[in-house]
């Protein structure tokens, strides 16, 4: 396997990762503007940002990493 | 008319999921389009749906195609632009709904707080204020947070040790307030009003914003006290 195919299944992966990141994220919002409780703000502040943060390095990386491929950084 | 029709549509969406608590027969003004907040929930929902319908097809897109230069772009808005949209209203709306009386009430251990409140029978200084409408909205947030951005911050902070404890189940009984009671609350309502200068003396007024005299030594209890040992007792009160 050359390195090209080797980043483009990182690559592959870390945009599910940051895809389900979202997901996860997507549906703590739906929870809590349906039906805010103590809990449902509680997980939703602690597990929402942070999660959404990921999702963007994540997709940040794979952006990076196709920038250096085709050599423009 | 395209617009006023997704307007209407938009708030009716949120509607049934967010009854208006100021609604006390009271006739809406004219034009009435919901509140903020309802807005707030209302676009939120809309916005986050969208979004995870838009994850899922790019999700079939991408494994059907590969990644391409249309689905770069969609990715980017629906991992990053969008899902920012919709955690700052979920926040919002989080921030809002959790003011509220009710959230409050939602803990068993404070029902009997919240009883004694709506109780028509009682003459607590709480109830007074929540009956007459002293305070419009917010009831228990307002008296019990310092006002300006940190008493923001420091309400949030203490709510998140609330929901703590109530999870665990590790309070104490008789519940008490963290700190003493601040004068301050009062005052910044009360404070500067015709009524509360008519019925002070002057000599009491500094005692009263330095906090060495306390509203409540007068005016207090806040809660009848046995609301803090029993978790029933504003709720049989009021029966």
């Amino acid at each position: 396997m050359s390195d090209a195919e080797g980043l483009e299944k990182k690559a592959a992966r870390a945009l599910k990762l940051a895809a389900a990141f979202t997901g996860i994220v997507l549906l703590l919002s739906i929870v809590l503007l349906i039906k805010e409780t103590a809990y449902t703000f509680v997980l939703f502040m602690f597990l929402g940002p942070p999660l959404l943060v990921l999702a963007a390095v994540a997709l940040g990386w794979v952006i990076l990493q196709e920038l250096k491929i085709k050599k423009v950084l | 008319m395209k617009l006023r029709l997704a307007a209407v549509l938009l708030f009716l969406a949120a509607s049934p999921l967010a009854a208006d608590p100021r609604d006390f027969g009271v006739p809406q003004p004219k034009g009435w389009l919901g509140t903020t907040s309802q807005w707030i929930q209302g676009v939120g929902l809309v916005f986050a749906v969208f979004n995870l319908v838009l994850l899922v097809l790019l999700w079939r897109m991408v494994r059907r195609q590969g990644v391409t230069a249309a689905s770069k772009a969609l990715l980017l808005g629906a991992i990053v632009v969008i899902p920012i949209v919709v955690v700052f209203l979920a926040t919002a709306h989080g921030m809002g709904e959790s003011m509220k009386t009710e959230a409050c009430g939602a803990c068993h251990i404070m029902e009997s707080h919240v009883a004694d409140l709506r109780n028509p029978k009682s003459d607590s200084l709480a109830s007074q204020h929540y009956k007459n409408r002293y305070i419009q909205e917010n009831h228990c947030y307002t008296c019990h947070s310092d006002y300006g951005f940190a008493g923001t911050v420091g309400a949030k902070l203490a709510g998140l040790g609330h929901t703590w404890r109530n999870l665990t189940g590790r309070y104490a009984l008789p519940l008490k307030t963290r700190v003493p009671f601040s004068n301050l609350r009062c005052l910044s309502c009360h404070g500067g009003a015709q009524n509360f200068l008519a019925k002070h003396e002057k000599d009491e007024i500094p005692n009263l914003m330095s906090g060495k005299d306390s509203c409540l030594d007068c005016h207090g209890p806040a809660h009848p006290p046995e609301t803090a040992t029993e978790p029933e007792a504003g709720k049989r009160a009021a029966k």
